[in-house]
């Protein structure tokens, strides 16, 4: 009996960066399973791989610096890593499409946005100029543009950053990939277009039957759109859990003190608060960490164990995952 | 846009006519009195007198300069002392090696430099990248005489592939036109190629660090397509900047390299007019090099509104 391949596993990925003679892992040994139709987010503190993670998956880690160091990425059974240039050109932009964060800076400032979401439809599909460009506007009506076919011929600093980021999404939608990533698509907008574009793309995965990886460091986010999480601390996976498993019961302290930072309701008085950072201590640079947990100077529950040897990744419930040696002590949120 | 256009090339008028009374006055910067000047040496008293009065000499300066300008924008310049033939048909005579010379040299420069400031620019810090920018550094660095002896020699002389010297007129054929302006327009070439490389490398690493060049990329489209399509583009104001500032070099290269490989154009004209004392055509020919210089200001100027859409006028 063989069963499907997932849409995407990601096995044992380390990504390092090299400056100067030294090389730092940005991201280690992390692994991971996307289906189609489901939503994975992968959320953590800024600076923990999270980004890295997803350009992997695309291939575009800046090289050099940057290096795939080991691990495979599987899509449908097929390794990415192995492609040549030409067949992961394919790929891109067709099978995996990307929603990047700043969409004040992602779209060419002088090519005419029309032209932008036209262009990898041409690519990828072969259709000519008359039928891509009906097609581009075709998606502006989907990503809900206003007078779509007056901003086809606009360019981008004609149009306001929630419009922008309207205009990235139907790009990275125009193929209609299986494999949706987006990293922090509403982290740079306000807060009253960061929920039209959070409304956007829930109505679009509803209609789409793609896998989304989305990345993002709210919980309120999370907790609104994703099936499953997976909290990255340092480069690492310290927990992989269904929502609901995960907001209920927590069972690695750093996710922990991340639902302790997150507000009860995603807003107060109109602002929503950014409080992720609340946990003390810093991230420990790859040049300081020990053996143990990573984790582990910041921890209340630490102890010797914790700083001698790094924990696995482990099941703790049915389909409940955290790499901590103390999971079991763990107070349920308040 | 047209307005703007407008408003630039009106904007050029002021610039002209510092111009004008500049070369007008070149005449009189000169020690001595102007109609003696302009007579020569062997000249006698009577030549000079007549000169005086022909050229209006006697009437004052302003009113000269007001007589000479309203020529000059008819089209008459004068007439030379050394030939006594118009100035203006002395310079349009001259003018097609020159204009051939020049064009064929930027446009040299052009397909030389942008590609590979580009391709530098994609790999930089590798081999190919040194190679280009040690390429740079000898072509700035080589004065353009010595580099047109040096490809004489080897083209010309060594191979046998080129002919040595000389200019044939487009409309003698255009192969041995082309055979002739091949060393020419590749010595005074290779300063521009050298300058505008760099420029399009720089230009092109500021570029590809920008995100949209990463979205462009996650498309996937073609490497070739994201440098040219998204890259080029962007980075097109310096490049083109540089161009039009590297076409003022031009100018004063072409000087050298048409005495260099004997070219009669206007370079020559130039240069046997200075030893000559011929000031009309002295400032005749001055007069052809600025408004072509401003004239190449304006159009880069209207160029950027073509790259950059941001650019509103
Ligand atoms: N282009 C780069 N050059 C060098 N180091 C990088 C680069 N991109 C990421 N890194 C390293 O990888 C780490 C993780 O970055 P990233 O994945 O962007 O974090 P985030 O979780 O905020 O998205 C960073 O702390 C940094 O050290
Ligand atoms: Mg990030």
């Amino acid at each position: 009996m063989t069963a499907n391949p997932p849409l995407l596993a990601v096995e044992q990925l380390t990504v390092s960066f090299r400056s100067g003679r030294r090389e730092s892992p940005a991201v280690e040994d992390v692994s991971f399973t996307l289906d189609a139709g489901e939503t994975l987010a992968i959320v953590g503190e800024s600076g923990s791989g999270k980004s890295v993670t997803s350009l992997a998956v695309m291939r575009l880690i800046p090289d050099p610096p940057g290096r795939i160091n080991a691990g495979r990425i599987l899509l449908n059974g097929k390794d990415l890593l192995a492609l040549n240039d030409s067949d992961m050109q394919r790929i891109r932009g067709n099978d995996i499409a990307m929603i990047f964060q700043e969409p004040m800076t992602s779209l060419n400032p002088v090519m005419t946005v029309g032209t932008q979401i036209a262009e990898s439809v041409r690519l990828h599909q072969g259709r000519n100029t008359a039928e891509a460009r009906q097609h581009a506007l075709d998606m502006l009506r989907r990503v809900q543009m206003p007078s779509p076919e007056q901003r086809l011929d606009q360019y981008p600093h004609e149009l306001s950053g929630g419009m922008r980021q309207r205009i990235v999404i139907a790009m990275a939608l125009a193929c209609n990939p299986m494999l949706l990533i987006a990293d922090e698509p509403t982290t740079a907008l306000d807060v009253t277009v960061q929920a039209q574009v959070l409304d956007l793309m829930r109505t679009i995965r509803s209609e789409l039957d793609a896998g989304v990886l989305l990345v993002t460091h709210d919980l309120g986010v999370v907790a609104e759109m994703a099936d499953r999480v997976l909290v990255f601390y340092a480069g690492r996976v310290v927990e992989s859990a269904p929502v609901r498993s995960l907001m209920r019961r927590p069972r690695h302290p750093y996710t922990l003190g991340l639902l302790g930072a997150m507000p009860r309701l995603s807003t107060r008085g109109g602002t929503r608060h950014e409080r992720l950072l609340e946990i003390p201590g810093n991230v420990p640079p790859p040049g300081s960490r020990g053996p143990g947990c990573y984790f582990a100077p910041r921890c209340a529950y630490a102890t010797q164990e914790c700083r001698d040897a790094q924990p696995p990744l482990e099941e703790k419930h049915a389909g409940h995952l955290a790499a901590c040696w103390h999971s079991d002590e763990l107070e349920e949120p308040a | 846009m047209l307005a703007y256009a407008l408003r630039r090339l009106l904007s050029t008028i002021p610039v002209m006519a510092i111009v004008a009374l500049l070369v007008f006055s070149l005449l009189y910067l000169t020690p001595g009195d102007p109609a003696v000047v302009l007579a020569g040496e062997q000249a006698s008293e009577t030549d000079i007198a007549r000169l005086r009065t022909a050229m209006a000499l006697d009437k004052p300066y302003a009113e000269r300069f007001l007589i000479w300008v309203g020529g000059a924008v008819r089209g008459d310049l004068g007439v030379s002392v050394f030939s006594n033939r118009p100035v203006i048909e002395l310079i349009v005579q001259r003018l097609e090696p020159t204009v051939a010379l020049t064009l064929g040299s930027l446009l040299i420069a052009i397909v030389l430099a942008v590609p590979l400031g580009t391709l530098a620019a994609w790999r930089s810090g590798g081999a190919l990248d040194r190679i280009v920018m040690g390429f740079a550094v000898f072509g700035f660095s080589i004065p353009v005489f010595v580099l047109g002896y040096l490809l004489i020699i080897l083209f010309s002389v060594h191979w046998d592939l080129l002919p040595v010297q000389g200019y044939r007129p487009i409309a003698y054929g255009v192969g041995p036109f082309l055979e002739h302006l091949a060393l020419p327009a590749l010595s005074l070439g290779i300063v521009n190629a050298a300058l505008i490389a760099r420029i399009t490398r720089a230009s092109m690493l500021d570029v590809l660090n920008q995100d949209y060049m990463r979205t462009a990329r996650a498309k996937g489209l073609s490497t070739s397509r994201i440098l040219i399509r998204h890259g080029l583009r962007n980075a097109a104001v310096p490049i083109v900047t540089i161009i039009g500032i590297g076409f003022a070099m031009l100018i004063s290269g072409v000087v050298v390299t048409e005495t260099v490989f004997n070219i009669p154009g206007l370079g020559r004209l130039t240069v046997d007019a200075i030893l000559r004392r011929d000031y009309p055509v002295i400032q005749g020919v001055i007069l052809v090099f600025s408004l072509t210089y401003v004239v190449v200001n304006l159009l880069v100027d209207l160029s950027y509104g073509l790259f950059d859409p941001r650019i509103r006028y």
